[in-house]
């Protein structure tokens, strides 16, 4: 102990003595000390200093102990059950889920374990779990990833190991192979087999897309992820009588209508699945990706009517040439994509024949249906048909909603999506017959009981009422009913301004949707006010595409009023945003298009010719054949 | 009184140790569960259990909070080790969010040596900066375990907290 050490505890003892002590004694002490002792004296001195100052070691320690113990708590086991967890594979929904092997080495086994995120646990999620699980046992198919082992962890919370698929997804796996449109046909039989198999255990998927598909080396492919599977009730005399679906947490693009509107859900729903997944591989885009990016923009123009032939789109990259989807493989998506369930290939092995049918050239067994696939251009923009497909863009639309709240924390999200599930009971309860006092409704009836919910109800956030009434809005403008859509729209601004800070993208946006309905309803003045309000609400800064929207509002409120120039002004400033951003062709292409229309309208028909031609050269080049 | 050095051989340290951690899971597993946890609250829980003696042995309030108070300090100078060694093997992980972990806020294996010696010079003291620090216990729930008054114990603090003041800036 050297000598700095064996002053402590003489130290301590003034110290302690001295600290509450009064003034007079202590500068008496002191004023002793540092005659005899000045080494010692200086250094109580600074102990003095020291506790009128310096860090509080007792709060930072326990912050970061909280903090610590809390992360260090939410983390997996090293080891669960027979298995040492090697990495995370992916995280969604409700699960989180693991490559594990062996530990006991007994042999070598790996494994994909999944787990309910330690964030989702709720009664309802353990019981989607176990359900997921039950199914999973159920099926023992070469297509379909095998259930392994299960069991309860330390704490008490279930789990369950798969097989584990060393494969790329689908899609990934077509574009890196460059395969052919017949071998990803094949592939595709793969898939309906295996799903044909399942229909045949009384299992129905329900959430069937590409990423849910992994190819393995030997291109065998694998479907996974049973998260949201039904089980059809096993007294029903035919597997294709529906179940009813709770969760609707699906995904826009590949969730069939009726799936949607939370209908009663069947084999038929992941035909419609298998339709959607064979277009995305074969054209390189979803249905209905050409009418708009957006969940949004998707579900309006599901709402409207069935997709347009496959082949009649741009071939985006990654997918085969146009030409090779004429006739057939154009007829059996759209067989398997009928809006009408009934109208749609009876089952997933119905499918696959047809499939098999065309490799091998002979005849299908589908129809050419005279009155949907081709009439879709005739039916009238401002006319939802069926009440249940406008409701189904409402679904589709909170669907998205609800999976961009992957990326909020976790109390936040679980308030906006119990806010949008209450939102969406809400219109369901009023579409029940029973409720709506024994008169049918109709889909404005469903659209203004959405309306007058989301006005009122959801209090609790404000994020997720703002989103829900921009859902509203458009649902109205697809309606062509502009003044209602105002209305909404100006609402959801309101709200919108009091929540975000000028030039928020959400409250950018929201005043683009109310210019635009401003517009439909020729209030020009109001409509461009907006429009311009939007752009200097994105100042310099912003997003460019937020911004090249407005710029197409600005032009087509202008067209409208019959101010050609300002109209042409508003789309050259609108390509020069697109072309600065090296924003894709389709949106470059719709500008030049909407150029050429204002000039035209303006008799500069050479101006206007070459702007349509550099639109479709843009088309052209988007597609690589 | 168990001493420290003692405790970590105690079947009971394990016990404490083991019980704590599986309350904070259970805690952070817990629906919307906040991003830290009331590590205090935890320790009495443990207590509550422990101490009636669903272990088989009875231990006394104050030596369990000693037990606890010292589990957690090990804890926690154990992963500051653990952080700054893969640091020097300049590790890149990437972390999942519920992995991403805070620096520690003052050079904890330093604290923990002049811990040691504030240990070896004043063995009381020591154990009231684990209490207070690592356990987050009250100045009078010290006063309570250790049966003095919590006058004194606040006194008996300020100076053990100068002591590893000085000694983390020597």
């Amino acid at each position: 102990m050297n000598a700095r050490d064996a002053d402590w505890p003489r130290l301590l003892e003034l110290f302690g003595r001295l600290v509450d002590a009064p003034v007079d004694e202590r500068e008496n002490a002191l004023g002793e000390l540092v005659a005899g002792e000045p080494a010692l004296h200086a250094r109580l001195v600074r102990l003095l200093a020291l506790d009128a100052s310096g860090s509080d070691l007792a709060a930072e320690v326990s912050a970061w102990r909280d903090t610590l113990i809390a992360s260090d708590a939410a983390k997996v086991p090293a080891r669960i059950g027979a298995w040492r967890i090697v990495r995370e594979l992916g995280s969604g929904g409700m699960g989180r889920v693991h490559l594990a092997e062996r530990a006991d080495g007994a042999y070598e086994q790996q494994v994909a374990l999944k787990l309910i995120r330690a964030d989702a646990i709720t009664p309802a999620a353990l019981a989607r779990f176990a359900a997921e699980r039950r199914i999973l046992a159920r099926l023992d198919h070469p297509g379909i990833a095998a259930l392994v082992d299960g069991g309860v962890d330390d704490e008490g919370q279930p789990w369950f190991a798969m097989q584990y698929v060393d494969g790329r997804p689908l899609p990934q796996h077509c574009v890196e192979r460059n395969l052919d449109a017949a071998a990803r046909v094949r592939l595709m039989i793969g898939v309906c087999d295996a799903v044909a198999y399942a229909h045949r255990q009384l299992v129905v998927h329900c959430d069937l897309k590409p990423s849910n598909v992994l190819v393995d080396e030997r291109s065998q492919p694998r479907l996974l992820d049973f998260g949201i599977a039904r089980l059809l009730a096993a007294n029903d005399s035919d597997a294709s009588v529906a179940t009813q679906t709770q969760a609707r947490v699906m995904t826009p693009g590949y969730a069939a209508p009726e799936q949607l509107v939370g209908e009663t859900v069947g084999v038929a729903a992941d035909v419609y699945a298998l339709g959607a997944m064979l277009h995305e591989l074969l054209a390189g885009r979803r249905p209905y990706a050409d009418d708009g990016e957006t969940p949004a923009a998707i579900a309006l123009a599901q709402a409207r009517g069935e997709p347009p032939p496959m082949s009649h789109g741009p071939t985006r990259a990654g997918g085969v040439p146009a030409i090779r989807l004429r006739g057939d493989l154009d007829l059996i998506v759209a067989t398997a994509l009928r809006h009408d369930p009934e109208r749609r290939y009876l089952g997933a092995d119905a499918l696959a024949d047809d499939l098999r049918r065309h490799l091998d050239g002979r005849p299908l067994l589908a129809q050419r249906d005279r009155r949907g696939v081709r009439l879709r251009k005739f039916v009238s923009r401002h006319r939802v048909a069926v009440p249940a497909v406008a409701l189904a863009a409402i679904a589709l639309v909170a669907t998205a909603v609800y999976a961009s709240l992957q990326s909020l924390d976790a109390r936040h999200q679980a308030q906006r999506a119990e806010s949008v599930r209450a939102f969406l009971l809400g219109l369901f309860e009023q579409a029940d017959p029973d409720r709506g006092g024994g008169r049918s409704l109709s889909a404005r009836d469903l659209i203004d009981a959405g309306a007058r919910r989301v006005r009122h109800d959801l209090g609790g956030d404000p994020d997720t009422r703002i989103e829900l009434l921009g859902v509203v809005g458009n649902l109205y403008a697809s309606l062509g009913d502009s003044a209602a859509a105002a209305d909404v729209h100006a609402t959801r601004l309101a709200a919108a301004q009091r929540q975000y800070p000028t030039g928020d993208p959400r409250e950018v946006r929201a005043r683009i949707d109310l210019a635009q309905a401003e517009s439909e309803r020729d209030h020009f003045e109001r409509a461009r006010e907006l429009a311009d309000g939007a752009l200097a609400a994105l100042g310099n800064g912003g997003e460019a595409m937020l911004r090249a929207d407005a710029l197409a509002t600005l032009g087509a409120i202008e067209k409208r009023a019959g101010r050609y120039d300002a109209a042409i002004d508003g789309q050259r400033r609108r390509i020069a945003v697109l072309r600065q951003t090296h924003a894709d062709g389709i949106a470059l292409a719709a500008a030049y298009d909407d150029l050429g229309v204002a000039q035209h309208a303006l008799a500069r028909y050479d101006e206007s010719a070459r702007n349509y031609a550099e639109a479709l050269r843009l088309v052209e080049s988007e597609a690589p054949f | 009184m168990t001493t420290p050095q003692a405790a970590s051989h105690d079947p009971l340290y394990a016990a404490a140790y083991a019980e704590l951690h599986r309350l904070a899971r259970r805690e952070r597993r817990r629906a919307n569960a906040p991003a830290t946890i009331n590590t205090t609250a935890l320790v009495h829980e443990a207590w509550f259990k422990l101490g009636r003696g669903d272990l088989g042995t009875r231990v006394a309030r104050s030596d369990f909070l000693a037990i606890a108070a010292h589990a957690m300090r090990q804890g926690l100078v154990d992963h500051a080790r653990r952080m700054n060694a893969d640091k020097r093997r300049h590790v890149t992980v990437t972390l999942g969010e519920a992995e991403r972990e805070p620096a520690a806020p003052v050079a904890m294996l330093e604290l923990d040596d002049a811990l040691r010696r504030l240990e070896g010079t004043d063995a009381r003291l020591a154990r009231i900066v684990e209490l207070h620090v690592f356990c987050g216990l009250e100045f009078r729930e010290i006063a309570e375990a250790e049966g003095i008054s919590e006058r004194s114990v606040f006194r008996l603090w300020r100076s053990a907290r100068v002591f590893l003041l000085d000694e983390l800036a020597a």
